[in-house]
This record gives structure tokens, sequence and C-alpha cells, in this order.
């Protein structure tokens, strides 16, 4: 167990390191001076952009900047945000939480969601109800997260008034009890647009790992012990279908982050992914270096904690990881 | 061919059609700002049959003429990263050891950046991108998958029999690969592309919608709905139409990849998002 998990250890070390150097030499690779499009403006003074230029060290040679962009990731420097004039790092702990909320409350409400109707599916596949929402199921999955967003949005937030659409907050609003009640509120439309998303992609993967367990001989074997039915399915058919839909989880939680950026901008949620917009739009590269990285390294500590929840479920897997 | 094939390839085929036909059956110029006070913002109906945005652009063409952009730039990125992700999976499976998990782990750390950040990353260094730009970028970091996939198949087959044995023949590892391997990875990279294109549409979308893929006056289906932005309610159709062009190739390329898998003996769609 510790030398497997070891492994792995390194292994997300090694794919963070990478992505470090990846998201450094994307950065560095754009054509032209990277930084400072708005210093080549012929009013700016050449000595004035050299004195910027210099402050942040961006006159220094590739290989002496990337060594000082690696150390000053591991101390958790992740540079000076241009746009909002503030250390990139104060930025992101003001808006992580809030996504980290977001996502948190949609991972949690799709998951059981996915499961549920995904292990429901497969079980009885084959009867109408099951066909048609599986069918459901395909269109689901085929609408992309900002159009199920904007629908949502003009169905509950416009039509009929009954959700606010903006924001994480009233302004001025209550504070106390009452001003969580508002932060729930606001948390509907966006944590349930990405609930969906989340539940009709888990459902198609718990789906198809139900029905491969569906007619295997460990249940048969299992009933003709006289365990009852309700643990047969619970125990021994869902625990079993439940490993082939964990390992999809790193994936899943990347495409979960691509959708809150999008389902952030949408709903002018104040999180992570609307820097990320509006970041890129600002051109202000250490604060999208910043955020890509911080969101990266969360999907790859995600991953391995998924791969141990494998480990639990499924011990067939064990010498496998 | 196989029945249950004929409505996705229907659906997808006369996407492609209105898509080349565009210029013929638009009954507009989709960049024209006949008048932009006058006829902004006009309701579907009578000569609009979409109505106008709110430059009194009219929707019809330019939801016709997005179709060009949009599935031109989402099959022009299914080949380059079904192209890329042939070449990664197959060097890496025919390899050596340490150039299979040099190749695994630079798949894994691209899987690891969020795809739809990736390319955020990438626009935020470039700035403003080109169509068919915008399709490379989108097809470079869309390879990863079928990657694996290329490489999973590979060293299945080439532990069967046929291969062995032409392998015994001696003959080098570029032809055998081409000529007793490839042909076996056919209907593996058919479902792949298929969703690959399913999931192209609506990054290009989304990126348009954020203003960071294509500019108007270029049309393009994710662009048309963000001129409906801060006005959703009231110019509905700005969202509604394109919004069905999108979810209508998007439905019909997962349901082609679903029955394709059904058929061959291919790895099935997972229902990948961005």
């Amino acid at each position: 167990m510790t030398r497997v998990l070891l492994l792995r250890l390194a292994q997300a070390t090694l794919v963070v390191g990478l992505v470090v150097t990846a998201c450094f030499a994307l950065i560095r690779l754009a054509p032209g001076d990277p930084f400072f499009a708005a210093l080549e403006q012929p009013d700016v003074p050449v000595e004035a952009a050299a004195r910027m230029r210099e402050q942040f060290g961006y006159d220094r040679p590739v290989l002496e900047q990337y060594t000082r962009f690696v150390r000053g990731v591991m101390r958790g420097d992740l540079g000076w945000s241009h746009s909002r004039a503030r250390p990139v790092r104060e930025v992101l702990v003001e808006v992580v939480p809030n996504t980290v909320l977001l996502m948190g409350t949609a991972l949690l409400i799709g998951l059981a969601l996915g499961i549920g109707v995904g292990a429901w599916q497969g079980w009885r596949a084959g009867s109408p109800v099951a066909r048609w929402s599986n069918r459901l199921g395909l269109v689901l999955v085929s609408i992309p997260e900002f159009v199920l967003a904007l629908l949502m949005a003009l169905l509950f937030g416009t039509i009929w008034r009954v959700l606010p659409i903006g924001g994480m907050r009233t302004e001025f609003g209550p504070g106390g009890l009452a001003g969580l009640v508002d932060v729930l509120r606001h948390l509907v439309l966006p944590a349930g647009t990405l609930a969906i998303v989340i539940a009709a992609i888990i459902a198609r993967h718990q789906r198809a790992a139900m029905l491969a367990v569906r007619d295997a001989e460990f249940l048969r074997a299992a009933r003709a012990m006289g365990i009852s039915e309700r643990r047969v399915v619970w125990q021994h058919a869902l625990r079993n279908a439940l490993a082939p839909v964990l390992t999809v989880m790193g994936v899943l939680l990347a495409s979960l982050a691509s959708g809150a950026v999008l389902i952030e901008r949408i709903f002018a949620w104040p999180g992570m992914g609307r820097a990320l917009v509006d970041a890129v739009l600002y051109r202000d590269y250490p604060l999208v270096v910043g955020a890509v990285l911080v969101t990266s390294i969360g999907v790859v500590g995600a991953t391995l904690l998924a791969d141990l929840a494998v480990w639990w479920a499924d011990p067939r897997a064990r010498g496998r990881l | 061919m196989n029945p249950r094939l004929r409505l996705p390839v229907g659906i997808l085929g006369a996407l492609a059609l209105a898509a080349i036909a565009a210029p013929l059956i638009a009954p507009f110029d989709p960049a024209a700002q006949p008048d932009p006070i006058g006829l902004a913002l006009q309701a579907p109906g009578g000569v609009h049959l979409f109505g106008t945005d709110p430059y009194s652009r009219d929707v019809l063409s330019r939801v016709l003429y997005g179709a060009r952009t949009s599935l031109g730039i989402a099959a022009l990125a299914v080949s380059v990263a079904l192209s890329l992700g042939v070449l990664v999976g197959a060097l890496a499976a025919l390899g050596s050891r340490w150039s299979d998990a040099v190749l695994m782990r630079a798949t894994d750390s691209a899987l690891a950046i969020p795809r739809l950040l990736l390319l955020l990353l990438i626009v935020a260094g470039t700035g403003p991108l080109t169509p068919a730009a915008l399709a490379l970028v989108l097809g470079a970091t869309g390879w990863m998958t079928t990657a694996r996939l290329v490489r999973q198949e590979t060293k299945r087959l080439l532990a069967t029999e046929y291969v062995r044995a032409a392998d015994a023949l001696g003959i080098p590892p570029v032809r055998l690969w081409r000529a007793h391997i490839l042909p076996g990875l056919l209907p593996t990279l058919t479902v792949a592309a298929t969703i690959a294109f399913a999931t192209a549409v609506p990054l290009e979308a989304a990126l348009s919608f954020l203003g960071l893929g294509v500019r108007p006056p270029d049309a393009s289906w994710g662009n048309i709905i963000l001129e409906a932005e801060g006005r959703i309610r009231s110019a509905w159709w700005l969202v509604l139409f394109p919004t069905l062009a999108i979810v209508t190739a998007t439905l019909s390329a997962n349901l082609l990849a679903e029955r394709l898998a059904e058929g061959a003996n291919a790895v099935g769609p997972n229902a990948e998002r961005a």
C-alpha cells in the first residue's frame, strides 16, 4: 500500500511539475513580447518600459525567469496581477473559496443524482422507462453547459422570476442567517446547472457499469446464499459498479472546472473562472497562469483521491493501480 | 449502411450541406447592417425568419454562415487532434519503455489542465485568433484521449497472433503498424473522431461566446449568442436558434458515436466533455 501510494504521489508531482513548465512555456512562446502589450505604446517612454520590465524581472534570460517562476510557485508566490494591482495570491485567496463552494455543491448533488439514476437505469435496462430516460440523458450530455445555463437563467430568472441570476449576494442585503439564505438562493441556479451536467455524465458511466455486473456470477452466488435483494443491489452490485465510475472522476473534474468557468461568467459568480476570463481579456498573464495552475493542481489532487477510492471499492484494482 | 446510423448521419449531412450551400440559401448578407436603429432586434417573422440582432443583421443568415465557421473549425480541429493522437499513441506503443513513459506522462499532464483553461491560457498569450488558427489550437488541445486509445489498442493488437506472425517474418515496425495495426484501429478511430467532433463544436461555441473565439463580423454559433448578452428575455431568438444548431450538431454526433460503438468492436462514447 505505501509503495503504491508513494508511486502515485511521485507521478502526481511529476505531472504538476510538467504543468508548471507548460504554463511558463505557453506564455513565453507567445509571439512578440508577451508581457505588457500596453507598454509598446508610442507615448510610453522607452526608459519607463525598460524600468517596468526590470522591476518584474522580464529582462532576464528565459532560463533565469523559469527558475524564478518555479521557485516562486514552490513558495506559493504566483507573481503580481497587473490588472488588479495586487499579488496574484491575494486575488486567488479571495475567489477560490467561492468556486469551491459552487463546485463542491454541484459535485455532491450531481454525484448522488448521477449514481442513483445511472444505477437504476442499468439495473432496469430494457424497460421502457429506463430506455427513455437513457435517451433523455444523451440529449442532456449534448447540451453544452453554457447553453443549459442560459436556458435556466431564462426560465427561472427572467420568465418566472423565482431566483436571482447574478452574483452571490444581494447588494446591501441582510447579514447573519438571512445573509446565508441569500447566498444559498444565489447558489441554486449556477450549482443546479453544473449538477445536472455532472449527473448526466455520471449516470451514463454508472448505467454501463451496472449493466456489466447485472448478470455477474457473484450476484447469483449472493442471491443463492439467501442475501436479501436490497443488499444484493446496494452492497454487491453497486459497490462493484462504482469503480469504473470513480476512475473517470479525474476527467470529470477537469470538465467540471471548464464548465465552472462558463457558468461563473453567465451567473456573474465571483469565483476563479470569472477572474480567469477577465484576466485573459486584460492580458494579465500572471493571474491567468495562477488560476490555471491552481485549478490543475486541484484536479491532479482530486484524481489522486479518486484513485484511492477505487482502491477501496475494488480490491481487484489493487494490483493494477 | 447500418440502418441505425441513417438518422444521425442524415442530420449531420444536412447540417454540412446547409453550411456548404450557405451563400446560396442565406436570404441576406450575414454581415450587412441595413438599419442598425430601425431594424435592430426584430422578432422572428416576415422577411427575417429568425429575427435580427442588435446591429440589424439577419439571424438566419448568420446561423447559416455560422454553420460554415463552426462546423468547419470543428472538422479541422478533429483532423488535427486525431493525427496528433495517432502519432503520439503509436509512438508510445511501439517505442521503447522510456519513450512510452515520457509520452504518457506528457499526455497525463496535458489532461490535467482542463481543456477550456488550456485554451484560455493559449489565447491569453496569442491574442485574437483567426478561425483557422482557432481550429489548430482546438486540435492541439484535443489529442490526448485519442493518444491513450491508440496506445491501448495498438498494444492489444501487437499481442494478436497475426501481428506477431507478421513481426516474426521481419516486417519493419513502421510498415507493420501501417499495414497490420492501423486497419484494426479504424473502428476505434471513427468513434474517437465522432466524439472529438461532439466536443469541438460546443468548445468553439463557448470560446466565441466568451468573446475569445471567432470575432464579429464573422458569424459563429457562439458569437451570435453573445449578442444576446443582457437581453436574453427580450431577444430570446438570439439564444434559441444558434443553441438549437449547436445541440443538433452535438446530439447527432453523440448519437452516431454511440451507435458506431455498438456495431464496431470499439471503445464507446464516454460522454466526455470539454
